[in-house]
């Protein structure tokens, strides 16, 4: 698994272009949001904020297909539809970013079983070989504990990487107050090679924007 | 249902989850995701479990009361009352 996941980081480093957007983002709304819906779900139906993560990357791809692809014989091929590979720590160890197939076209509540799922079997050792080669963009979350950002590698032949740190309590301003807020910083790691800062900043807006009106994902 | 009974299954359901721990791994006091790395898929599942084999639906906000099998047990022993 670690000789795996060196020969890919490797060549990701020595290949590809990276560079890097970070912007700190309030999932206050996001928790708010999935505090009512999950209060009134049993269990097995709740959803993580990890799922909404998951969403509002797969919507900002769709709106910035240059993200969204692979850089594969000299040249990027955007992909027809996302492909999310989601990261997934193994408990003994290592990593794996096996893909939600075709996650384009998932509800916030499908995305979630996929997710559940994936990260089952992941820990299983019953992932399909489609879903670890076909992902086009990679969303790599620390959950709730762990550090307040993360720049990640980006996964070839993918082109982008969104890292999204720990949720953090931190003063924030709102309309000129200063308030306790839960905030999350997302770094995109993209490939120069195929998109600059702009459509880098630009998927980050469409993030944010989701994350804030998170009913509409 | 006696305090040793949910001790026992609380143990049961966290190994079906966390394969990698044996009973021997959790001690009274290890927090779930500090000492057990468990994350909250981890615990979600847990708590799914719990669920559908206690009948007892633990709350988002309930959640810091199962954090320890400690904890858990006694948790749970107040609420299947």
């Amino acid at each position: 698994m670690r000789k795996a996941i060196a020969a890919a980081m490797t060549r990701a480093k020595q290949t590809i272009p990276h560079f890097y957007l970070s912007q700190t983002i309030d999932v206050q709304p996001a928790l708010d949001w999935l505090a009512g819906v999950n209060a009134t779900r049993q269990p097995a139906e709740r959803l993580l904020l990890g799922a909404l993560f998951v969403r509002a990357s797969v919507r900002a791809a769709q709106s910035v297909p240059g993200l969204n692809g692979h850089y594969e014989g000299g040249a990027f091929r955007p992909a027809s539809q996302v492909n999310a590979g989601v990261a997934v720590a193994l408990r003994g160890g290592g990593l794996v970013a096996p893909a939600l197939l075709d996650a384009g076209g998932m509800s916030v509540n499908e995305t979630m079983a996929g997710m559940r799922d994936l990260v089952t079997r992941a820990r299983a050792g019953r992932l399909r070989s489609s879903e670890m080669t076909q992902g086009t963009i990679t969303i790599s979350s620390l959950g709730d504990s762990g550090a307040e950002a993360m720049t990640g590698v980006i996964f070839p032949p993918q082109v982008a990487l969104v890292g999204l740190g720990a949720p953090q309590l931190r003063p924030w301003v709102i309309e000129g107050a200063v308030v306790p807020r839960t905030v999350v910083t997302l770094t995109l790691s993209a490939d120069h090679r195929v998109s600059d800062g702009r459509q880098a900043a630009k998927f980050i807006v469409e993030f944010e924007t989701l994350i804030a009106s998170p009913e509409t994902l | 249902m006696t305090q040793d009974d949910i001790r026992a299954a609380y143990l049961d359901e966290l190994l079906k989850v966390a394969p990698d721990l044996s009973a021997q791994d959790v001690g009274d006091n290890d927090h779930l995701q500090d000492d057990l790395e468990l994350d909250s898929m981890d615990i979600l599942n847990l708590v799914t479990a719990l669920h559908q084999r206690l009948n007892v639906d633990i709350p988002e906000a309930d959640y810091p009361r199962i954090a320890t099998l400690a904890l858990a047990v006694a948790y749970l022993a107040e609420r299947l009352g």
